[in-house]
């Protein structure tokens, strides 16, 4: 199988279960470890070429964007495309209140993907003040979407319920009672 | 009273010891005269005189002028005597008088000074008093406005801070509580309604 070329070949696309450049740097190592795996087995001359077992995240990186790990080509491709990605591809950070799930990760990556670009990276962190929500920094741009946020574009709000509650309350006038009731109240 | 007493008798002891003077002396004063006719009638005189007046004679008046003399003396000593008895008393009486009235003059001046003193340490005390109480009431009521303004100030830090304490208070509590699954279709929200902001960035992005 001839190498991918940019112009023939599909753009490289990631899985959703790659998200950050974290996962890129470990899949490139992953490859490291393989070429010098396979090239030992070479060097051994072993009768049959086994592939070492690869983690999930390659495995689906693999058989995404069709490469074959025999090939050293497809794994010479394989790597630069990821180096590439790790060193030039989009990347947002977002912080959410707890530590997100990985299937809650993935939702959120697949609308990225989708809506913003198809090799974007993200870098994930935890704030627990937030409250809820999250807040995402872009290159040159801050977007806080969270509770904390809302609630201190809210707090001209609270305040003016504070100073109903806190201002007394101005006092009636005395009212008569009814004659009628005075009467029954005597009588009483 | 008693001093004009005393100057008249020595005045009058002064007068007779003069008299007594003036007798001795023409007494015993001589005789100047030419020793002419008158001299000898003089003479004659002074021998009858003498014959008169002679020496016993003369010694005679003496002794009864020295007499008289030594009497009035011892009268008039006698009298002195009672007099500067009667001048000591008096005098004492006079002392005492004078003194126990310069006394109670003094003591009064004394008392009265003493009073004059306490008058005016009792002023300056008051004064003292009416001070501390203006002062007093002049603290109290700086003091008061001090706690007034630092209530005001305390209510007013209150009420801005509340609604930090408050967000703070509700972020805490139920932060933990709000699952991120649940928060998932508000983040897709958000992001949606900033996606074209994001994908400028990403686009002009370093």
């Amino acid at each position: 199988m001839a190498p991918k070329t940019a112009a023939t070949a599909p753009a490289f696309s990631l899985p959703l279960s790659v998200v950050g450049p974290v996962d890129l740097g470990r899949m490139i190592r992953e490859l490291e470890a393989l070429d010098n795996e396979l090239l030992q087995q070479e060097l051994r001359k072993d009768q049959q070429v086994k592939l070492p077992k690869t983690s999930h995240l390659l495995d689906q990186t693999i058989e995404l964007n069709k490469y074959d790990l025999l090939k050293e080509a497809d794994r010479k491709e394989l790597k630069q495309q990821l180096a590439h990605l790790h060193d030039s591809a989009p990347t947002l950070h977002i912080s959410f209140s707890a530590d997100p799930s990985p299937l809650f990760i993935e939702k959120i990556m697949a609308w990225l993907r989708k809506e913003i670009s198809p090799q974007l990276l993200l870098t994930i962190g935890e704030q627990p003040n937030i409250g809820a929500g999250c807040v995402v920094r872009t290159t040159n741009k801050y977007f806080d979407f969270s509770l904390r946020d809302h609630f201190m574009k809210q707090k001209v709000l609270l305040m003016e319920s504070l100073s109903g509650v806190t201002r007394p309350a101005p006092v009636a006038a005395p009212v008569a009672p009814p004659a009628a009731a005075v009467h029954q109240k005597v009588q009483a | 009273m008693t001093i004009w007493w005393l100057v008249l008798i020595l005045a009058f002891l002064a007068a007779a010891f003069g008299g007594f003077i003036w007798i001795i002396l023409r007494l015993g004063g001589g005789s100047g005269k030419p020793k002419s006719e008158i001299e000898t009638m003089e003479g004659a005189v002074k021998n009858d005189v003498e014959h008169i007046f002679n020496e016993d004679f003369r010694e005679e008046l003496r002794n009864r002028g020295r007499l008289h003399f030594e009497k009035i003396i011892g009268e008039n000593a006698m009298f002195l005597q009672q007099d500067l008895r009667l001048t000591t008393s008096q005098l004492n009486e006079y002392m005492k008088t004078e003194i126990t009235s310069k006394l109670r003059e003094e003591f009064e001046k004394y008392e009265q000074s003493i009073m004059d003193a306490k008058q005016l340490a009792v002023e300056s005390i008051q004064k003292t008093n009416a001070a501390i109480d203006e002062q007093r009431e002049i603290l109290g009521q700086e003091v008061q406005k001090e706690i007034m303004a630092e209530k005001k100030q305390l209510v007013q830090r209150f009420e801005q801070n509340m609604t930090d304490i408050i967000n703070h208070y509700v972020l805490a509590a139920i932060g933990n509580q709000i699952d991120l699954n649940d928060q998932l279709e508000y983040i897709l929200a958000d992001l949606e309604a900033n996606k074209q902001a994001i994908l400028e960035d990403i686009a002009h992005g370093a």
